[in-house]
């Protein structure tokens, strides 16, 4: 019937609006393009399609396609999929690679100041593995970043008690007594590689860098100079700047050993190396293990590298990234408007997310948290007193007119453009990025390319807004878009507050479609953990889960998102439950190989 | 290669870096004189890029005869007034497969669709094929230049990409003019790369290759191109180094651009066109591309006389609230003239930095004739009217007369609608790569030969 009514516009011949309904049919389950599917039902559904010109069927006919097609995609069994997916060699990003030439050597440089930056594509995180390309001019950079840290780390005169430790901490032997030269730059590169590698080192890889040591020695080096050459090696490897896991010749799916998980919970919770005591663990086979893995997660979430989890996963999924970088102001205009600020503004954000997870909250509170971080600075922005100097503490908030990530600063900027406010922006960003319930794609006759339409994020809001006017049918969506931001007109382009907008008193009231009114910040945060409580926990689960994998999620992860969602239902939306759910998930510890024509691209 | 014509390039270049310290620009007047080689000279390619289109009728050429010679530009472009005997201006071309500001900038230089789910750009773009073939002479293969990006969609890959190594693999870009200066003239790594730590590595990634899955082993093999380039540069010093024990101290004594982005925005563009030229010039390349804007750039252009808004803004030019959702909200505009004048300023200010190119190349000899003779450069965008979006009759330029074998000059009219995949085609053919095939096209434009 599909074939009757809608291959010929919509099939392998023509595609119009780039949609080929043929070949998608051919792609079971149909929960793969979720996405293509749950528009044609849409379409189906609100007899938008066919077009009016068009052949039409039978109501009867069209009642069946639609209940058909609505068991198909909303009542799939998820759970008989069993497929963990498959994490590919990654190159480390820009953060990752700073964090573990860090954590590897004890110092902290710029040392990417001047790498190419992470292009991200759909996913929305950098650390997206089909965004990481390796690139010549990429590798020049890390070649030179190696010699350049190697130095730093190691300098001939140990002048400082930390220049010693750090010394100590890569010198692990030192030749003397009965211990030769060779002896002790063996210890210390084999123990190098196993941190650099992330897995123990075998003892050909050893020898290799062993030989780089001893023609420096023989050309007249003295030994730590020597040593210190031979450390450039692991920082070039692939070993090194590629994630890469075994791989294992079956069709069955297998579990991930040790080694790799360590990598996998430190790359996610820290997006750096593993620790040392992470490797011990991993050596004893104990990392996997239930309850170490569980006391893993408390200790890792208890470091101080957990900071990443505000500053690059809250920052990129929320988008509060672009602050400062593409997000700001001439600040000889605006000289208020100063880099300290807005930093101080991403830090609040990031502070904020990180503290709920360490102090364990329900994730609920990301909208409702009755603190937040302030320095000076941001505190008189805000126009709360009592905080003075540079650095970021914790505020318990009295006023009703901050708390939660909408009353924040950061994201009330990102959602704006450059000199005023859109109510627009920012009610999309509600339902799409911090609730994962984009507004449908405009109507089929709005004319738009649907490329376009999917891959923006923002500026089709100009189009949409231009067709919103123009077309009676772009109102539904509006409806359900401009109200969430109206409610935050009481915050400027960069959140300040404001009583009135261009001479005119505010108004913040606003009506959902259902007839629910609200008004402003307080309003909003009712209303959405009234009605849209279950779509935040859902979207967290799937935002940190693809973070946590590196990768998009696929139709197939949607069992291990329902399991970790009914799990954080049974316990009050813990955030630390979140957590440990994803790195105990099946996609998590688990991996299976693709399909080969899968991978070359059966989406088309 | 002729090896005393680049000693003596060189060599007069020492001597004027070593008298003046100048902007690069003043070097670039003295490179005009050096005297030309013997040899037949190879054909060089560059694609420049801008985004948000051109307003309607405003790159259609005022005057020209019927059989297409260009008589006089119009208004918007009359800074190309004195080369108009160096280009050919083609119409009614178009990108079939991918338009608009994500679309059509990924896949301009392709051919293909682009798939935004899998980033895939449909094809490897004519720049990449062309430094395939073309590229194993010259220290670089090809060079990827762009300005940083400002603005929303700075980061996004399908607007920031026209050069894909593969259909799923941007091609590495720069948007630091001394990063450039120093692909072309310094050591890579500044000294620091060994070539005992490259060839273990390299053997690491080998092993690695053997031991991972198949659609890892890709990831694996880019690591692996990327040393080889690496390699390739290092030989490429090395025998420049048994050159210089002759020349003296050569590279070094080129003026080298400062660290960091110039902050003004017409500087910056001068010197990453200089140092296109200068790729050109000394032979570091054959193949360049350069965006001179990622895909939607909301830039200011508040330094060109009367322009207010921002560049995407002002594309939509039709709408003069002010009030659409790229507008700044300060800015508005009395009418849709107005407004499309200050939308074609911008463009004209971009074929103004075009011309600039044209002109450097101009000067400089090259074999017979002078470098622009030897080379093809395209200019254009991926959009047509930026206000309604069109993906017909793109505005485009081609410069140069490809060593001979192109009639500039002329306003080359096609009847019906014509893939931009057919002039990739020629302009490969031109450029000396073998194929036969683009993006679907098989028939080159030989209407560019007259």
């Amino acid at each position: 019937m599909l074939g009757r009514y809608c291959f010929r516009c919509h099939g392998a011949e023509r595609q119009r609006g780039d949609l080929d309904i043929e070949s998608a049919l051919e792609a079971r389950p149909l929960v793969k393009r979720l996405d293509l599917w749950k528009n044609v039902l849409a379409r189906l559904r609100n007899e938008e399609m066919p077009p009016r010109k068009a052949r039409q069927p039978a109501a009867a006919e069209r009642a069946g396609l639609v209940s058909w097609l609505d068991r198909e995609i909303n009542e799939f069994d998820y759970d008989s999929v069993d497929d963990p997916g498959f994490e590919p060699v990654r190159r480390l990003t820009r953060v990752e690679y700073a964090n573990t030439m860090r954590d590897l050597l004890g110092v902290d440089l710029d040392l990417v100041a001047r790498f190419p930056a992470d292009l991200s594509g759909t996913s929305g995180f950098e650390n997206s593995a089909n965004t990481l390309f390796m690139q010549p001019d990429l590798l020049e950079r890390v070649i030179t970043a190696a010699e350049d840290a190697i130095e730093a780390a190691l300098p001939a005169s140990r002048t400082t008690p930390e220049d010693e430790a750090r010394f100590r901490r890569i010198f692990v032997a030192l030749p003397g007594g009965d211990t030769s030269p060779v002896d002790a730059a063996r210890a210390i590169l084999d123990r190098f590689l196993l941190r650099a590698y992330r897995r123990p080192p075998t003892g050909a890889e050893v020898d290799e860098v062993l030989g780089q040591f001893r023609s420096a020695l023989e050309a007249g080096a003295s030994f730590e100079d020597a040593v210190k050459r031979a450390l450039r090696v692991p920082l070039v490897s692939p070993h090194f700047l590629l994630r890469v896991e075994a791989a294992c010749d079956t069709d069955a799916s297998w579990q991930i050993d040790d080694w790799e998980l360590a990598s996998r919970l430190s790359y996610f919770l820290w997006a750096s190396m593993p620790d040392d005591e992470l490797l011990e663990l991993a050596r004893r086979g104990e990392l996997g293990k239930p309850d170490v893995l569980a006391s893993q997660v408390d200790r890792m979430i208890a470091d101080r590298r957990s900071s990443t989890l505000g500053t690059v996963f809250a920052a990129q999924w929320l988008g509060f990234d672009k602050l400062g970088v593409r997000v700001r102001l001439d600040p000889i205009e605006n000289p208020w408007c100063t880099d300290t600020l807005m930093d101080a503004m991403k830090a609040e954000s990031a502070m904020f997310f990180v503290a709920l997870i360490r102090d364990d909250e329900p994730i609920t509170r990301l909208v409702d948290g009755r603190f937040t971080f302030l320095n000076e600075e941001l505190a008189r922005f805000y126009r709360i007193r009592g905080v003075t100097g540079e650095a970021m503490r914790r505020v318990a908030l009295t006023t009703p007119l901050r708390g939660g990530v909408f009353g924040q600063a950061s994201i009330l900027a990102t959602t704006s453009y450059r000199d005023r406010t859109s109510p627009v922006l920012r009610g999309r960003w509600i339902l799409a990025d911090f609730l994962g319930t984009p507004p449908p794609p405009p109507p089929p006759d709005a004319g738009e390319i649907p490329e376009e339409i999917e891959e923006n994020d923002r500026l089709t809001m100009r189009e949409k807004l231009e067709l919103h006017r123009r077309k009676p049918q772009c109102r539904s969506c509006h409806d359900q878009i401009d109200p969430l931001g109206f409610s935050l007109e009481h915050y400027g382009r960069f959140g300040r507050w404001r009583e009135r907008r261009d001479g005119r008193r505010i108004d913040a009231r606003a009506r959902l479609p259902d007839g629910t009114e609200f008004e402003g910040l307080e309003g909003l945060r009712r209303v959405i953990l009234a009605k849209r409580r279950d779509d935040l926990v859902r979207q967290l689960t799937r935002k940190m889960l693809s973070y946590a994998l590196g990768r998009q999620l696929e139709y197939y992860d949607e069992a291990a998102v329902r399991r970790a969602v009914a799990a954080l239902e049974r316990d009050g939306l813990r955030f630390r439950d979140l957590i440990r759910e994803i790195v105990t998930s099946y996609p998590f510890r688990f991996k299976k190989n693709r399909a080969t024509q899968e991978s070359a691209g059966a989406t088309r | 290669m002729n090896e005393n014509w680049r000693i003596s390039r060189r060599t007069m270049l020492r001597g004027v870096g070593a008298a003046m310290a100048l902007p690069f620009l003043d070097v670039m007047e003295a490179v005009g004189s050096v005297a030309p080689p013997a040899s037949s000279r190879p054909v060089r390619l560059a694609y420049l890029y801008i985004p948000n289109g051109t307003p309607d009728g405003s790159w259609a050429p005022k005057r020209a005869t019927r059989r297409g010679t260009l008589m006089r530009l119009n208004r918007w472009m009359r800074p190309l007034e004195p080369f108009k005997r160096d280009i050919i201006v083609p119409t009614n071309m178009w990108t079939p497969r991918g338009n608009g500001h994500g679309a059509g900038t990924a896949t301009w230089l392709t051919g293909g669709g682009y798939d935004s789910k899998r980033i895939d750009a449909g094809g490897v773009s004519a720049d990449q094929i062309a430094a395939r073939h073309v590229g194993r002479d010259t220290l670089l293969p090809s060079l990827e230049l762009s300005v940083r990006g400002e603005g929303f969609f700075s980061n996004d890959l399908a607007r920031n990409t026209i050069s894909w190594a593969a259909s799923d693999r941007p091609a590495s870009r720069e948007v630091d003019p001394r990063a450039v200066f120093d692909r072309m003239f310094r050591r890579p790594g500044e000294g620091a790369v060994d070539r005992s730590v490259l060839d273990i590595v390299l053997g690491h990634a080998r092993g690695l290759r053997g031991r991972v899955s198949a659609s890892d082993r890709r990831k694996v093999d880019e690591y692996l191109e990327s040393v080889r380039a690496i390699e390739r540069r290092l030989d490429f010093a090395d025998s420049r180094s048994r050159e210089a024990v002759r020349a003296g101290e050569l590279t070094d004594s080129l003026i080298r651009p400062r660290p960091g982005i110039p902050t003004d925005h017409r500087e910056y563009v001068r010197l990453m066109l200089d140092m296109m030229v200068l790729a050109f010039w000394s032979d570091a390349t054959r193949v360049c591309t350069f965006m001179l804007d990622h895909g939607q750039s909301n830039r200011y252009f508040n330094f060109i006389p009367g322009v207010r808004g921002t560049w995407h803004a002002l594309s939509h030019y039709r709408d003069i609230s002010g009030k659409t959702e790229d507008d700044d909200g300060k800015t508005s505009w009395d009418s849709v003239e107005s407004k499309r004048d200050m939308y074609s300023a911008v463009t004209m200010w971009h074929t103004e930095q075009v011309a600039y190119l044209l002109g450097r190349l101009r000067q400089i000899d090259d074999g017979d004739g002078t470098l622009l003779d030897n080379s093809m450069i395209v200019y254009g965008s991926s959009l047509a009217d930026g206000h309604e979006h069109d993906s017909r009759d793109l505005p485009l330029l081609v410069g140069g007369r490809a060593g001979g074998a192109f009639k500039p000059g002329r306003v080359v009219r096609f009847s019906r609608p014509t893939s931009m995949s057919r002039l990739h085609l020629t302009l490969l053919q031109r450029a000396g790569a073998d194929v036969r095939e683009f993006g679907g096209a098989t028939e080159p434009l030989n209407e560019l030969g007259g």
